[in-house]
């Protein structure tokens, strides 16, 4: 499954980055500043190394 | 006045209709938990020129803006409420001054004038010297410009 990732300039803080599914559903914020979900879902391994290589999540966590 | 509405059921977190109130020239969001949000103008990265469309997108999580100018800017759902009340992200000090910590250090690193990466970032040179002031705090995609610029993640800037 593919992921999508949405920041939006004038976006409040904490920093983070809206998730989609590649079909446009939506997953839930990814908080940068605490590396944790901001709402009710759980990272799967594929979202984790999405968010590593677009550098919003840290390695090892 | 333009409408954009969505028919189906769902989360607190969606929106369910935006318009554009002229009269009182403001966003007026309802959100499919029934919530109504007036949203005054100007909104961030709103140009003050005309409003010629608002339409919902994707699965209800944001709102889209088109306006006479050209600029087109979108709304997520958790910004709105925040809106609403006056408060944006970019008030926060020490949020800021954190960041611009971290651009000036990595930037000395690299041995670059801030006209420097001005040039690689596209980033006005005053508001490469704001930020690392911390006068003003950067939203995601400039972040991540200064990142590639700097050559780190865009979890080095923010933390």
């Amino acid at each position: 499954m593919g992921f999508i990732f949405v920041a939006y300039a004038g976006d409040q803080l904490p920093y983070h980055v809206h998730i989609l599914t590649s079909s446009g559903r939506n997953i839930g914020r990814f908080n940068m500043e605490t590396q944790r979900p901001m709402d009710d879902f759980e990272a799967s391994k594929g979202l984790r190394k999405a968010l590593i290589d677009l550098g919003y999540m840290r390695e090892g966590r | 006045m333009s409408l954009a509405h969505r028919l189906e059921g769902g989360k607190a977190s969606r929106i369910w209709a935006a318009s554009y109130d002229l009269k009182r020239d403001a966003f007026r969001v309802a959100m499919e938990d029934g919530r109504i949000f007036l949203l005054k103008r100007p909104i961030p990265e709103d140009d003050r020129s005309e409003i010629l469309d608002v339409y919902i997108e994707g699965d209800g999580e944001i709102f889209t803006v088109i306006q006479a100018t050209g600029n087109e800017f979108s709304v997520p759902w958790d910004v709105i409420e925040n809106v609403a009340k006056g408060k944006t992200g970019e008030s926060d000090p020490a949020v800021g001054k954190r960041i611009g910590q971290h651009v000036k250090a990595l930037r000395k690193q690299h041995g670059l004038t801030q006209a420097q990466l001005a040039e690689m970032t596209g980033i006005k040179r005053p508001n490469i010297s704001r930020i690392e002031a911390g006068i003003h705090v950067p939203g995601i995609p400039l972040i991540e410009q200064l990142a590639r610029a700097l050559q780190v993640d865009i979890i080095d800037l923010v933390r």
